[in-house]
């Protein structure tokens, strides 16, 4: 019996570098293989060469990759995308069409014309595959949750029958809520006998559905945790009393209280849609909260940033999800720096060289990537200069939106080391976001817990979360425990 | 650069060339009878000659560049208002952008006929004329603006812009616009071609650019188009030539408008 799938030897080349340099594996039917290493060890190059797409730049520089005996490169046989080899993406926000119903979308990827009457049958059917109600076949992607989104995805590559699944990173933008619907669900496929081959970086999550691992360029294996401080004796920065916002008729936020001593990390955890990231807008003055008062240094903030003063603006500052949207895409990175020294701290423009180069130490990025332009650097550097533009102003208060959920394992932790030396060192106090529960263990000395817009619990890490017990397991209680409240 | 862009290029900087240095290489004036009337092309009017004799390649070289200097100056004036109008609308909150946005759509139901008309009526020149065409494409132009930037407006480093209190010159033209001058310039050059449009077509009516106006031209020859088809159709291709060239130059300038504005 062939393979179903075999890479050989497959070399892979960009800017005359080589990414993926004599790769070998197979997949046979059935198998599901997950593919791991760092950040730009070429993972998604790999996978998409399965589907026989070279990403703009890469070359194809030796070896092969055969799909069922047949070679993908250069040119994939006309049945192989869709039908051979289904794909699932890492967000699903970018792969469902906004304006296009879950059911138009399932009948589109179908590629046959279906009568009428039997449109709807197909659609829950499709759906019933992937564990979702046939109710949701009349929304829009925006009303339906991450997991249950990338669910669609996975239901939309099911369609028509494909052997093998590529997957790239299925779970990396998804809460832990989704994404451990998403990993049930694709045991689910892998159980019913079609193939899978799923890139990932973070291997503890797939290893209860994949059969093999594959590693892919140079292997990390890197975590960070820190001991937490005292706390009590510390002065209070940030308070913010009775936050209800929303978006138009839609409430977001119940009288949220939150509060933040100097030098302390809060992490705020939820599952996605809680509205953990409109309490970032909040805070910073991004979004304006329909009732609730915020205090700075028991002062009265105002909540629009337009109107706070120079001081109140660069005493809280925020670091976006996105690295790709964080920077403009534009303008070196020696300007995203100098314009916080200018704008907020006045600087004299004689002092701007020498500030620049410790902001870039103390994010660890050497000098020269001051002239560089954001697409020049990689997703951790981005977030890097992001995480020092939001040091320019000398904040006392950084507000952390997920920095680190678009990262591999091994950003991620230095990122979050670098965070805790910048704590100890300037007092600074930090509120993190994230859905990751292993993230809020490991680096905050305060939990506040976020189910359906209201505070779930709050309280001091080591005790919501004792060292021992799996973080991801203990929050889905306080998460379940919750809902009946 | 693909091959019809080098052409596009090649030709509207040919015709740019011809058009600014026409009335210099006018061999004759635009008044002054050179052979009977609707003469056909010969060797001393080599496109012949109009209802009075008069030279028609002289006449045609002559109001080339007052046509041109119009549209351009019309297509500049609207699509700076528009795109500045529209990108201020994109920035700020709803209820100012819509208050911004909905005089302009007023505009938009106003035929530009009319409103060339009534423009004229009032102010029989050339600035009147080149106010006009502004105020026919200024909207447009808006729309395009808000809604290339509306796209962008909601970025994270822009909000960090804003955040930081960055002043509307620095939010309009450090963080939007160099990320919205393609679709800008795309916009630009089809406003060119509108005006070109409408300043011929000024002319037509007797109220044009200069009294060798393309568009007069083609007026005053098509009495005599069966005798003299040459007389009709320069004018005619000039203007199309121009609008062509403007817009795969402007296309091109759109495409390259990373590597200009980086």
């Amino acid at each position: 019996m062939t393979a179903l799938l075999e890479v050989q030897n497959l070399r892979l080349t960009a800017a005359g570098r080589a990414i993926v340099d004599g790769v070998s594996f197979q997949v046979e039917p059935g198998e599901s293989v997950a593919i791991t290493g760092p950040s730009g060890a070429g993972k998604t190059t790999l996978a998409l060469t399965v589907l026989g797409h070279l990403r703009d730049g890469v070359t194809h520089d030796g070896g092969q990759v055969l799909v069922d005996g047949r070679p993908t490169l250069p040119q994939p046989p006309p049945e192989l995308r869709g039908g051979l080899v289904g794909y699932v993406g890492q967000d699903p926000g970018n792969s469902l069409n906004p304006y296009a119903r879950v059911a138009t979308t399932l009948l589109r990827v179908t590629a046959r014309s279906v009568p009428r009457p039997q449109r709807s049958a197909l659609v829950s059917e499709l759906l019933a595959r992937v564990g979702l109600p046939t109710e949701l076949a009349q929304r829009y992607p925006h009303q339906l949750s991450g997991g249950q989104q990338q669910r669609v995805v996975i239901a939309a590559a099911l369609a028509r029958n494909p052997r093998l699944l590529v997957l790239d990173e299925p779970t990396t933008a998804l809460d832990l809520v989704a994404k451990a619907e998403v990993v049930a669900e694709l045991r689910r496929v892998s159980d019913a006998g079609i193939s899978l081959l799923w890139v990932t970086h973070d291997l503890a999550s797939v290893e209860t559905v994949v059969d093999r691992v594959v590693t892919i360029g140079e292997p990390t294996t890197a975590s960070y945790s820190h001991a937490p401080v005292a706390t009590a004796a510390r002065e209070v920065v940030l308070t913010a009393t009775g936050v209800t916002a929303g978006y138009g008729h839609t409430s977001v936020l119940r009288a949220v209280d939150l509060e933040l001593r100097s030098g302390e990390l809060l992490a705020v955890l939820g599952a996605s849609g809680v509205g953990k990231s409109t309490l970032a807008r909040v805070l910073t003055g991004l979004h304006r909260p329909a009732s609730g008062t915020l205090a700075h240094r028991g002062e009265r903030l105002p909540w629009d940033v337009r109107r706070r003063s120079r001081a109140e603006r660069a005493a809280i500052q925020l670091v976006g999800q996105n690295p790709a949207e964080a920077l403009h895409p534009r303008q070196t990175v020696r300007t995203a720096l100098t314009r916080p020294l200018v704008r907020l701290r006045n600087l004299p423009t004689a002092e701007h060289d020498g500030e620049i180069k410790l902001l870039l130490d103390a994010v660890q990025l050497p000098i020269e990537v001051a002239d560089r332009l954001p697409g020049e650097l990689s997703g951790g550097m981005r977030q890097r200069v992001a995480l020092a533009r939001a040091l320019a102003a000398r904040p006392e208060v950084i507000v952390c939106d997920e920095i680190t959920s678009a990262l591999d394992s091994s950003t991620q932790s230095a990122i979050l080391r670098m965070l805790d030396e910048l704590r100890a060192e300037l007092g600074l106090a930090v509120v993190l976001i994230t859905h990751d529960a292993d993230v809020a263990a490991s680096v905050s000395d305060r939990l506040l817990v976020l189910a359906s817009g209201r505070v779930a619990r709050t309280g001091a890490t080591a005790d919501l979360l004792p060292p021992g017990e799996s973080p991801e397991e203990r929050v889905r209680h306080l998460l379940i425990d919750h809902t009946d409240l | 650069m693909s091959r019809l862009g080098k052409a596009g290029w090649a030709l509207f900087f040919l015709l740019l060339l011809v058009i600014l240095i026409g009335p210099a290489i006018a061999p004759n004036t635009a008044t002054h009878p050179v052979g009977p009337p609707y003469a056909p092309p010969s060797g001393r009017a080599l496109l012949g000659t109009d209802h009075l004799g008069r030279d028609m390649l002289s006449r045609l070289l002559l109001g080339g560049r007052p046509l041109l200097l119009t549209s351009l100056a019309a297509a500049a004036a609207g699509t700076l208002a528009g795109s500045l109008t529209g990108l201020v609308a994109a920035l700020s909150r709803r209820r100012l952008g819509a208050w911004l946005m909905r005089p302009l759509d007023a505009i938009t139901a106003v035929p530009p006929i009319l409103l060339l008309l009534l423009c004229l009526t009032a102010l029989p020149n050339r600035t009147g004329l080149v106010i006009a065409v502004a105020i026919t494409s200024a909207p447009l132009s808006a729309r395009v603006a808000r809604s290339a930037a509306a796209q962008v407006a909601g970025r994270a480093h822009v909000e960090n812009a804003i955040a930081r209190g960055e002043n509307w010159s620095w939010l309009l033209g450090r963080e939007i616009l160099p990320l919205v001058a393609g679709p800008l310039l795309a916009d630009f050059g089809i406003r060119f071609v509108a005006a070109v449009y409408l300043v011929a077509a000024a002319g037509f009516l007797g109220l044009g650019a200069s009294d060798t106006d393309w568009g007069r031209l083609i007026v005053e020859a098509l009495p005599g188009a069966a005798l003299q088809p040459v007389a009709l159709l320069a004018p005619v291709i000039g203007v199309a030539f121009l609008a062509v060239a403007a817009n795969l130059a402007s296309d091109r300038a759109a495409q390259n408008s990373r590597g200009l504005l980086a």
